[in-house]
């Protein structure tokens, strides 16, 4: 199992952030490097790529804030 | 410069050039023809898209952005500055770094210009330019991870050069009545200005040609980390 996670040197300090968008549902299969959410704060959006390929498993919704560091999906 | 073509031709060329592998650092200075632009949480108020088609009867039409965000008018007088490049270290360094650089184009016209949040006024964030305390302009970035492990960023600048500061208070303002947006979106005309409010000397011409000068300049000095930065 491969975490999916806010990269921690997104920004500088302990500021939320928000998940825009989820680019696939639960289950689906999904490939390292692939793009699979986007992620803003501060307006500043970016994409955040799978870390590895398997089944996507979704933990943080779209729309849910979160913090650099936090897990927001697995990859299995 | 382009001028006079709507917004979302506008935003389509922005991503295309985003999405450009390897491609040399990029400054687009653009108009575009009255719209509101707005994020996708705004167009799920009770009742967007019927004020969405409102807006558009006024002659405002609303063009949603994939991204966040709040509600942003566009309009002649209102200069866009959208650069395109190698992403930074952070976002933080990143808005520092473009923030400077206009500030140091607009120096000519000696208006006091300041960085920071501007409660009240449309599209708030941390990186606005400011004249007393006024909102003269919002800034934003995207960031698009490409094959290579390369990273590029989109910044964007919207500067309210030479417009009628209230008649886009008004707009913005009349799509979230219109919508049905919760009461804190209401947009506070007392804190947003164009440059020409300050100064009569301010054109988008004059303008674009100082913001041309200075980032022909950083073209060729982008600092060597940036270069080499792999995320």
């Amino acid at each position: 199992m491969t975490d999916v996670i806010v990269p921690n040197d997104m920004w500088d300090d302990d500021r939320e952030g928000v998940i825009v968008s989820w680019l696939y549902l639960s289950g689906a299969t999904v490939t390292e490097e692939e793009v699979l959410c986007e992620v803003m704060v501060e307006k500043a959006q970016s994409d955040l790529l799978s870390p590895a390929s398997g089944v996507l498993t979704i933990v943080e919704e779209a729309d849910a804030i979160v913090s650099r560091g936090q897990v927001i999906g697995r990859i299995d | 410069m382009h001028s006079g073509v709507d917004a979302q031709t506008q935003l389509d060329g922005e991503q295309r050039l985003l999405s450009v592998p390897r491609a040399a650092p990029t400054l687009a200075l653009w108009e575009a023809t009255p719209s509101l632009i707005v994020g996708v949480r705004e167009m799920r108020a009770p009742r967007a898209i019927p004020a969405a088609a409102k807006m558009a009867a006024a002659g405002w039409p609303v063009v949603v952005r994939r991204s966040g965000g709040s509600a942003f008018p566009l309009a002649a007088g209102v200069l866009n500055i959208s650069w395109i490049t190698q992403a930074p270290s952070n976002i933080d360094v990143g808005y520092r770094q473009f923030c400077q650089a206009i500030i140091r184009a607009l120096e000519p016209f000696g208006l006091p210009i300041s960085i920071g949040p501007t409660p009240g006024s449309f599209c708030d964030g941390r990186y606005n330019l400011m004249v007393d305390g006024q909102k003269i302009a919002g800034t934003s970035q995207q960031w698009r991870r490409l094959p290579g492990n390369q990273v590029r960023c989109l910044y964007h600048c919207g500067l309210l050069v030479d417009v009628a500061a209230p008649d886009l208070v008004d707009a913005v303002n009349c799509f979230y009545r219109e919508a049905e947006a919760p009461a804190d979106s209401a947009v506070d005309a007392a804190v947003i200005a164009a440059m020409s409010d300050f100064s009569p000397t301010c054109t988008v011409n004059n303008t674009a040609s100082l913001l041309r000068r200075v980032f022909a300049e950083i073209t060729h000095n982008i600092p060597t980390e940036n270069l080499q930065r792999q995320l």
